[in-house]
């Protein structure tokens, strides 16, 4: 009778429960926010961990929108993910979280901007290329389209701008910005509209100036 | 000149100027039924208007685009590792209650009355009463001297 060589046959399971997991064959389910605001809530690692996946991304950007600065924003959107920690117990469902989630970083942002004082940068937002773009040409136009948008932005008033930010850009609601803002409905749905043609004319003025 | 434009150059003027005010709420979606209708039908015959119309639809897409920028590969970690020695929120939270409930001012008037209440409570319905409690002390120091 033949037998194989036990050392081997050891190795060869040792390097078949060493392969990694195949991840590919796992299923991209989308946890819905609810689900995942109560296992935040429950103390579950993986649950926060995922929360700040989903949002990271998002609150960087607001982070940087505010302050023009990259590190200060990475500096902010990190303590409004720590603050956000704490606050998990008061976390509410998926519907009105973003807006919440929203108003603690705008308040994280203006507490970092306030305590800059005279250092707070007036730089123009800027950001990299998309590694996701299909192709490095599709990649340019989008990061010349984003950059002549954050251009255009920042020819608009404080207020307005903030209001296009909350409203077109994070996609909330008249009533959340109003709330947000502590300004009137009536006030934000005419500024809004004004901004954004003002917006319009920014960017076709500035395209048509771009070489 | 079309015999449109002779018409609007000799009556109201050109009228888009009018028709991109309303490109905006237009591609936003916003724009009641009517308001529709005639920014449509005027993009039709209007290929400048046209033309700035498709710029409008492209920005707004870009806007809701831009919300997102994505931070470096190690941010995950940094915020997890910043986190990890925060208190467990499900803990802090029974415990951020207990707190609040604490600090009411009536806090101690309550908590002087359920004492009382208590107090009285085993003093009816036990049989020891605070004045043997020297008696009975006594009582035990001898029990203690007798034992050898």
């Amino acid at each position: 009778m033949r037998r194989g060589n036990p050392r081997a046959h050891g190795t060869r399971n040792l390097r078949t429960t060493m392969e990694p997991f195949p991840l590919a064959s796992v299923s991209p389910v989308v946890i819905d926010l609810d689900t995942l605001l109560a296992r935040c809530r429950r103390g579950d690692p993986l649950a926060w961990e995922e929360l700040v996946r989903r949002f990271q991304g998002r609150i960087y950007g607001f982070a940087v929108f505010y302050l023009r600065d990259r590190e200060e924003a990475r500096d902010a959107a990190q303590e409004i993910f720590v603050r956000l920690y704490k606050h998990l117990g008061e976390m509410r469902d998926g519907g009105t979280f973003v807006p919440w989630l929203l108003t603690m970083a705008r308040n994280c942002c203006i507490d970092r901007l306030r305590a800059l004082g005279a250092r707070a940068p007036q730089d123009p937002i800027e950001i990299d290329p998309p590694s996701m773009a299909p192709s490095p040409e599709d990649a340019m136009l989008q990061h010349a389209r984003r950059t002549l948008l954050y251009r255009a932005l920042d020819t608009l008033s404080d207020v307005n701008r903030e209001i296009v930010l909350l409203k077109d850009i994070h996609q909330l609601k008249i009533e959340e910005i109003g709330s947000l803002l502590r300004l009137p409905i009536g006030t934000i749905k005419s500024r809004s509209n004004r901004a954004r043609t003002e917006l319009a004319k920014a960017v076709r003025s500035m395209a048509g100036a771009t070489p | 000149m079309t015999f449109l434009e002779r018409v609007l150059a000799s009556t109201s003027g050109p009228v888009c100027a009018s028709a991109e005010e309303r490109f905006v709420p237009f591609v936003a979606g916003e724009l009641d039924a009517a308001d529709r209708e005639l920014v449509a039908a005027h993009a039709a015959g209007c290929p400048a208007c046209r033309h700035e119309l498709s710029r409008v639809r492209v920005l707004m897409s870009d806007l809701s685009r831009a919300a997102e920028i994505t931070p470096d590969a190690a941010f995950v970690a940094d915020v997890l590792r910043q986190t990890s020695g925060v208190p467990d929120p499900a803990a802090s939270r029974w415990t951020e209650a207990w707190r609040r409930f604490a600090l009411r001012p009536r806090f101690a008037l309550e908590v002087a009355y359920v004492g009382a209440v208590v107090l009285c409570v085993i003093g009816t319905f036990t049989d020891l009463h605070v004045r043997a409690v020297p008696d009975l002390v006594r009582t035990m120091i001898s029990d203690i001297k007798e034992t050898p």
